[in-house]
């Protein structure tokens, strides 16, 4: 199911938190929501899982509108907290037990949901633990196994890697593109831009409550390679000789050493300039044996895109 | 290992749960069972039972002796009950305050079911500690006669404070020793008329004669806290609605300065039941149209911003049912509707007015409670809902709110006493303190205030827009 926003707007006091943003989700993607601290994420995201009447605009999924038909659209929906804000005196099963209840699931279609979800979030083992016993990085997954118990068509999830240590990040990682595999349309809000980097297929970038860029990251990339053209040279040695001999070649903005052999080499004036600067870069005659040209990533164009400012 | 145990039994009663039930109550009973203070008050209550039973038994019977047993217990045994109770309703809070609760929200759970399951959660462990509790009391009572009426009505009485007040002081703030010991102070005053009701009264079905003017108060706010909790949209939580301010500023146009001016200008003084009939009447008549109307109006002018196909109130929902897609016939009907109540209402107040207080004639009187009641709850979850609306601060719509439900107490509590000061305008509190002159200052200074903030919100509103 894809999620069209369309012309949403909120205020908050004199402070405008969205001012008209309009966005696309297909169905089956990834899609990083990014932007700098009171850009508006939160906001939208709570708009999105009917937590928060929009002052204008709309949520499409598919063809419902989460503004006239919440209860149908929240049947469709999964949305996860940066943390997950619960009572701790009660178990793991017990939680997942009421959101399933609350979902309308009975008898054996509960129990087994809460078995699935347990299993997928390799809570198998924590069932009978109570919350406050948990870390929070297995809170994360309490949190992430309650969001599909109902088997929810979209997910949002504001923050999941908030706090999550480095493997947590990985599994919850994995977790991530396994449901992308099962056809669900994950919408991301994200800090850690590089957690976007390897999983997500989209970005929507916003800054001051509003969009600055969004589509596909191929094309967000290709956008901002243009600015932010790069090779990286791994040759058989290196030394400060060969550095300061690429620094020096006309089209080259700055060569630096990334690794032990390999040298990150920024073009001056971007793609247009990439095969003249790689027929320089050769005429020196030094032992290059690889060249690379990566893509921008998350990072980049968020960088490129924003300005850093805050409402 | 104590612990052990009492977490094993816990789990138990968890495992058990029915899927039938609803999920909120299923949620409450868990966190209830593994509540400490629950055990320790049960344990408590049953122990002082036995040791009361015993001296009493072995002690000489007379009245002073087994009612100064029974005040003993009494306190000791409420405060025992209100524990769990006020521990209950702080997982409320806590929920409410760490956005659990919205959690709850993205589900399919309707905002009445919540409510209603927390509302059962509060009956399971009331009647729990009630069964419990009893034995003793009852044993004591029974030594003279006692009817089931007296025994339902100050169950009813204690249901509705406990839960009232527990709920009550949990919604209004987030800092939990200061709501504890506003609950308890609160929960002593109550309580210390429960307890004197309870061993002096005795006989309850005497026709209410041992209920005083401010324990109608206390009982009847706390039962219209609730049902206005339950009619109420979303609790206390203000609704944000920006566009349709001018009915809402009319509604309290109508509900404030109206009835104010009138009863200040044309009556010079509060309107009171002597000065209810004849043109006090036809007053009290109009006012109640005007109040009604424009709380119908502002009501579904809030549902149709949100543009809700199935409003949540029950009473709302059938007007849709019934009058389809027209919003005009939704405002009509509505009206028509409130109206309706409001006539029920003035005809209560006529009757009384007309004959004067007469127990005898309660039955009579007494028809009229329910369709009032009903009346008079949703067409003040109207105005709270209004107010809330306008004023977006919570801590001000919770003050407005409890005005609002003081309207309702004073409709009650005239047509069960006959002697309250009725549309007293805004407190009948401030009625069994001050007298007519004095009432009208604290009023008229409280209206300046309210009109001064109205005036500050609808400029920031206009700002904003």
């Amino acid at each position: 199911m894809n999620i069209e926003v369309c012309e949403l707007s909120k205020s908050f006091g004199d402070t405008k938190a969205l001012d008209r943003i309009s966005f696309f989700l297909p169905e089956g993607a990834i899609v990083g929501f990014v932007g700098p601290n009171g850009a508006g994420k939160t906001t939208a995201i709570r708009i999105m899982a009917g937590l928060e009447q929009p002052d204008s605009g709309k949520v499409m999924l598919g063809n419902l509108n989460m503004i006239e038909y919440p209860d149908q659209v929240r049947a469709q929906i999964g949305f996860m907290p940066d943390s997950m804000p619960d009572s701790d005196v009660i178990r793991v099963w017990e939680y997942l037990d009421f959101y399933a209840r609350a979902f309308g699931l009975r008898g054996q279609a509960k129990s087994s949901a809460i078995s699935r979800v347990a299993e997928f979030t390799n809570l198998a083992s924590l069932p009978d633990k109570m919350l406050s016993e948990l870390s929070k990085g297995m809170k994360q997954q309490v949190s992430l196994a309650r969001v599909l118990l109902h088997d929810p068509k979209i997910l949002l999830l504001d923050e999941p890697a908030a706090g999550l240590d480095p493997r947590a990040r990985i599994e919850l990682r994995a977790c991530l593109v396994k449901l992308a595999q099962e056809g669900k349309t994950i919408f991301i809000s994200s800090h850690v831009l590089s957690d976007l980097d390897d999983i997500a297929t989209g970005a929507v970038i916003i800054e001051k409550g509003k969009i600055v860029s969004h589509g596909k990251l191929t094309d967000l990339s290709a956008s901002a390679a243009g600015e932010f053209c790069r090779i990286v040279l791994s040759l058989l040695e290196l030394n400060e000789q060969i550095l300061e001999q690429i620094n020096g070649l006309e089209l080259v903005e700055s060569a630096i050493k990334s690794s032990n052999k390999q040298i990150m080499v920024k073009i001056k004036g971007g793609t247009a300039n990439y095969h003249s600067a790689m027929v320089q870069i050769f005429m020196t005659g030094l032992p290059i044996i690889r060249t690379e040209r990566p893509d921008a990533g998350i990072e980049e164009i968020f960088l490129k895109s924003t300005k850093g400012e805050v409402n | 290992m104590a612990h052990f145990k009492l977490s094993s039994f816990a789990d138990t009663i968890s495992h058990s749960l029915a899927d039938s039930l609803n999920p909120v109550l299923v949620k409450d009973i868990r966190e209830s069972l593994r509540s400490r203070s629950l055990y320790y008050c049960t344990v408590l209550v049953i122990f002082l039972q036995v040791l009361l039973f015993v001296l009493n038994h072995w002690s000489v019977r007379d009245n002073d002796s087994v009612n100064t047993i029974l005040r003993f217990y009494l306190m000791i045994y409420l405060f025992c009950a209100y524990v769990p109770i006020l521990s209950l309703s702080q997982n409320w809070r806590k929920e409410r305050c760490s956005d659990a609760l919205a959690l709850e929200h993205t589900t399919p759970l309707t905002p009445w079911q919540i409510i209603s399951g927390r509302i059962q959660a509060f009956g399971v462990l009331w009647f729990t500690l009630l069964v419990v509790g009893m034995p003793l009391p009852a044993y004591l009572i029974c030594q003279e006669p006692v009817t089931v009426f007296s025994i339902i009505n100050s169950l009813f009485m204690f249901t509705a404070i406990f839960f009232g007040i527990s709920f009550f002081v949990n919604t209004g703030g987030k800092r939990t020793e200061l709501l504890n010991i506003l609950s308890v102070f609160i929960f002593l005053i109550a309580g210390s008329h429960i307890i004197n009701a309870f061993v002096s009264g005795r006989n309850f079905a005497r026709a209410y004669q041992w209920i005083s003017e401010p324990l109608i108060v206390i009982y009847f706010s706390v039962l219209c806290i609730l049902l206005a909790i339950l009619y109420g949209a979303g609790g206390f939580k203000p609704i944000r609605s920006n566009r349709y301010w001018i009915p809402h500023f009319a509604l309290f146009l109508a509900f404030l300065s109206v009835p104010f001016a009138l009863s200040f200008f044309v009556f010079h003084s509060v309107i009171t039941v002597e000065t209810a009939s004849g043109w006090g009447g036809v007053f009290l008549t109009i006012y109640g149209v005007i109040v009604v109307s424009f709380a119908t109006l502002a009501n579904v002018r809030i549902t149709e911003r949100c543009r809700l196909d199935r409003p949540k109130n029950p009473l709302l929902r059938i007007i849709y049912w019934l009058c389809g897609p027209s919003a005009v016939a939704r405002y009509s009907f509505g009206m028509l509707l409130m109206l309706a109540g409001c006539a029920i209402v003035c005809y209560g107040q006529g009757v009384i007015t007309e004959n004067g207080l007469n127990y005898d004639k309660f039955n009579d009187r007494g028809l009229l409670f329910l369709p009032s009641l009903v009346m008079c709850a949703w067409c003040y979850s109207c105005l709270t809902r209004g107010i809330c609306s306008i004023f977006r601060q919570k801590s001000l719509s919770v003050l407005f709110s409890i005005i609002a439900f003081t309207q309702v107490i004073n409709v009650f509590s005239s047509i069960v006493d006959g002697d309250a000061k009725i549309f007293s305008l805004f407190s009948p509190f401030a009625s069994l303190f001050f007298d007519a002159y004095e009432l009208i200052i604290w009023q008229g200074s409280f209206s300046l205030i309210m009109s001064l903030w109205l005036i500050y919100t609808l400029r920031h509103e206009s700002r904003r827009q």
